[in-house]
């Protein structure tokens, strides 16, 4: 296409007015390090491990791109991924590149990127960048903003990062389904001119939920409110990788939230952190307060930093308790102050050869479960059973780290583990039991 | 004198074993028959080993066995064949000549007359009536081997209701047992606080009818039970079954069916024998009524000093048409006989093409029973324990499962007891016995 003087002129002064107001946009938000001259113009594109530190998204993977013209090319593939949530369940779910989710894309303030989305599903669809600002024909809403993507068509989406911060990207066409089934990711802008040091760790996790009835193997999108796959980064204790940090080392950790129906109240033992970004930019510093849990509603992202500087393993989970159990059921009578295995006893009654079932979970045995389930799981640790799963992991702070190593468990100094009460001290202390 | 008593006394003798021999030979014949009809095992028990059967487990084949050995429909059936041997012989015998002795004393003299005269129709009918005789004795040969492998089939038939009936007690008392289970656990949880009271009482309300159920179940177990026993002539007897037998479901291959039944129908050869019988009483019917009361012989006499001998002959006159009101009857009783045989040799063809139907139905429906519902049912409740181990499901679920698979173990014990009950049908049919028509709905449905 030619490009005439007065389209010249009309275009590149249409683009100072669009970045103008783009700056005033994003100024207001906090969310730009860069000025609005730069807002307007085509930046180099950043460098990994040069111009700003990647960051780590445990379980996942980063998407590689390709630098072409001064533009960020990446290439996601919708498609149908067998995806394993621990070991003993796993799902014909919907995601991106063989991933569930999909790779994190990771880009430089000012980047300009280029995005080929390629559709291998039997469906329709299309890929939102949520929360971040862009050309409204880019922001990926089926029948709003463009056609949807067909099977076996590719799109490309274009436009320039105006901002820094955590965002995501997911499904923006039958989205109860799409996004039920996985098709999701996170989108990490790194400021071109940080304005606070870049913290020695840098985690990004993204919440979601499913629904998968234990012996089925995909995940039901027409499920509504009781989820019972609740993960972290797709994934679910025991099968979720912890994180680690030095002693003194400062810790981001990155928590978007795409989950159908719920907010997750993110709870770090051990360390107190700041939440200093959502999805909306930076929160200045006269704004921070102490937390020890934030809630991250859906369709939001929040940004904690903290020192590590309490060694030991410290859990990382929601605080809703039905969220760190993993396909847990509500419609069961409550057995709480009756005797569970009178229960077996009876069931073999009821059905005599339920004698060669083994017992039942009921009372904490070992009975024969659906294929490809992980009801009521919990994790192994140090001390035994950890009744958790689900949205659980691990911060693991050390005072030495080989980088890559599973530091194993903590090793607790001398006298600084819980034990039960010796006879003497109940008696020094006045304590009657 | 001395002659004529030698004569009357070797008749007599002659006679006597005339009608040994012959029950003799029909009892062998109609146990040859059974033999070939009814299983091996079952046909010549002595009674005393029948009752030692009797304190055993009895499967359908002892149970045949004992009931011919000691059911009294057993015994009469016989007895109705002596009286028929008995018959048999009563017609090959010559009936006895009538001796007329006339002494008559006239002023000083005395007249003796004496005449020993047979009946004519005797003479000219006899060969005839003799044939009709066997005729009417093979008949009875095989009605007395029908009335056994009727016997044999019907006690098969009583031996399964039996078994089904104990079967479906069993299922019964396993329902209530798996009602009470439930109920105490419920019980346990609204002790507990955990459960509310109406929840409680809809467990109360089941186990109350599965406590009915079991004790109906029981009745009627008990009751076919005792008909067993009745049938098998030991009404006494406390019965325990062999049930495995009922878990083959019968193969059968009916293309052929009503030529086998026809071939093998004693009822037909009955009904065929009954047509000889008939048609040679046709052949003599008119003669001997012509001849009725008709007479030949020899006449001795002494008159006045003198004797003499000659022929004597006595004729009836037929003034009245008796002989031709003999012939139509004769007649009449051949076409009833004919027709008799006709129908039943529809009978037999439709019996054969419905039973053909029924078990093809039948084994259609138990199939899809054993193979399918039973099997589908016992899965579900494998994996619903499965589900409530892995805490998705609570346990009344689970009793909810167990339900649905006791209803499946119902059908498939009424669709095998239907599939056993056509079989038994069909094997009747086959040796030689047509069955009932089936009632359109049985007990257990």
């Amino acid at each position: 296409m030619s490009l005439s003087r007065r389209n010249f002129l009309t275009k590149t002064t249409s683009a100072a007015l669009a970045g103008a107001a783009l700056a005033r946009s994003v100024a207001a938000r906090g969310a730009s390090t860069l000025t609005v001259a730069e807002l307007a113009s085509a930046l180099p594109p950043g460098v990994p491990n040069v111009d700003y530190k990647p960051v780590v998204t445990p379980d996942g993977a980063t998407l590689p791109f390709r630098v072409v013209d001064g533009v960020k090319v990446f290439h996601l593939i919708a498609e149908e991924v067998e995806h394993e949530f621990a070991p003993g369940l796993a799902v014909r779910a919907w995601g991106y590149n063989g991933r569930v989710h999909g790779p994190t894309l990771e880009a430089l303030e000012g980047d300009r990127v280029r995005i080929y989305v390629t559709n291998r599903l039997d469906a329709p669809t299309t890929v939102h960048w949520h929360g971040i600002l862009l050309p409204s024909g880019m922001d990926g809403i089926g029948g709003l903003t463009q056609r949807p993507i067909l099977p076996g068509e590719t799109f490309r989406y274009e436009f320039t990062l105006r901002q820094h911060g955590t965002f995501m990207y997911h499904s923006h066409h039958d989205e109860m389904t799409q996004m039920a089934l996985g098709m999701m990711g996170l989108f990490v802008i790194h400021p071109r001119r940080p304005s606070e040091p870049a913290p020695d760790r840098d985690y990004a996790y993204l919440l979601s939920e499913w629904r998968v009835d234990p012996g089925a193997r995909r995940p039901d999108p027409n499920e509504m409110s009781d989820f019972n796959v609740l993960t972290l980064n797709a994934k679910i204790a025991p099968a979720t990788s912890p994180i680690v940090a030095r002693t003194g080392e400062r810790v981001r950790l990155r928590v978007g939230n795409l989950s159908a129906m719920d907010h997750h109240p993110i709870h770090i033992h051990g360390h107190a952190f700041t939440v200093v970004e959502t999805d909306g930019g930076v929160i200045p510093p006269a704004g921070r307060w102490p937390e020890v849990s934030v809630l991250v509603p859906t369709g939001s992202t929040r940004t904690m930093e903290f020192v590590a500087d309490n060694p030991g393993d410290w859990a990382l989970h929601c605080h809703m308790t039905h969220h760190v159990m993993t396909q847990m059921s509500h419609g069961i009578p409550n057995l709480i102050g009756v005797d569970a295995s009178r229960f077996d006893e009876e069931l073999e009654r009821i059905v005599p050869r339920y004698a060669d079932m083994g017992e039942s979970a009921h009372s904490h045995g070992g009975g024969a479960i659906p294929p490809n389930s992980l009801p009521m799981v919990g994790t192994r640790g140090p001390f035994g059973y950890v009744t958790m799963s689900g949205m659980f992991t691990l911060l693991k702070v050390r005072d030495e780290l080989r980088e890559g190593v599973d530091p194993g468990w903590y090793e607790h100094p001398a006298g600084t583990v819980a034990s039960p009460a010796a006879a003497t001290e109940l008696a020094r202390d006045g304590v009657v039991t | 004198m001395k002659t004529l008593a030698r004569i009357l006394a070797l008749a007599l003798v002659a006679s006597c074993t005339s009608v040994a021999r012959i029950t003799e030979r029909e009892r062998e014949l109609v146990s040859r028959e059974l033999r070939a009809r009814v299983e091996p095992l079952s046909t010549d028990l002595e009674q005393a080993r029948a009752r030692e059967l009797l304190g055993q487990p009895i499967g359908r084949k002892e149970a045949v066995a004992i009931a011919l050995a000691l059911a009294p429909e057993a015994r009469r059936a016989l007895a109705e064949l002596d009286v028929a041997s008995a018959a048999r012989a009563r017609a090959e015998l010559a009936r006895n000549p009538l001796a007329q002795l006339e002494v008559l004393r006239l002023g000083g003299d005395t007249d003796v007359d004496f005449d020993l005269t047979q009946p004519l129709a005797e003479l000219i009918t006899r060969r005839a009536r003799l044939e009709r005789a066997d005729a009417e004795l093979r008949a009875e040969r095989y009605r007395a081997a029908r009335a056994l492998v009727r016997l044999a089939h019907d006690v098969r038939r009583e031996w399964l209701e039996a078994v089904g009936a104990a079967q479906a007690a069993k299922l019964a008392e396993e329902r209530f047992e798996a009602e009470a289970a439930a109920t105490r656990l419920a019980e346990e949880l609204h002790s507990a606080g955990n459960l509310v009271e109406s929840a409680l009482s809809l467990s109360r309300v089941a186990l109350a009818k599965a406590r009915e159920t079991a004790s109906a179940a029981r009745l009627r177990s008990a009751l076919a039970l005792a008909s067993l026993a009745r049938r098998l002539g030991a009404p006494d007897a406390r019965i325990e079954l062999d049930t495995d037998e009922l878990r083959e479901a019968p193969e059968l291959e009916l293309d052929a069916l009503a030529e086998q039944a026809e071939a093998s129908s004693l009822e037909l050869r009955e009904a065929r024998s009954r047509v000889d019988a008939a048609a040679h009483a046709a052949g003599f019917a008119g003669r001997e009524a012509l001849l009725e009361r008709s007479s030949a012989g020899l006449s001795v006499a002494r008159d006045d000093g003198r004797s003499g001998a000659g022929l004597t002959l006595g004729l009836a006159l037929p003034l009245f048409g008796g002989a031709e009101v003999a012939r139509a009857q004769a007649r009449a009783q051949l076409e009833l006989e004919l027709e008799q045989l006709e129908a039943l040799t529809l009978d037999l063809r439709e019996r054969s093409l419905s039973l053909t139907q029924r078990y093809a139905a039948a084994a259609d429906r138990h199939r899809a029973a054993a193979e399918e519902l039973e099997p589908a049912a016992r899965r579900f409740v494998d994996d619903t324990l499965r589900q409530y181990n892995a805490m998705q499901i609570g346990v009344f679920d689970v009793l909810a499962a167990r339900r649905i698979e006791l209803d499946a173990q119902e059908q498939l014990l009424a669709r095998a007891l239907e599939l056993q009950r056509i079989a038994a049908d069909v094997d009747e049919l086959r040796a030689g016995s047509l069955p009932d028509e089936p009632a359109l709905v049985t007990a257990l449905e």
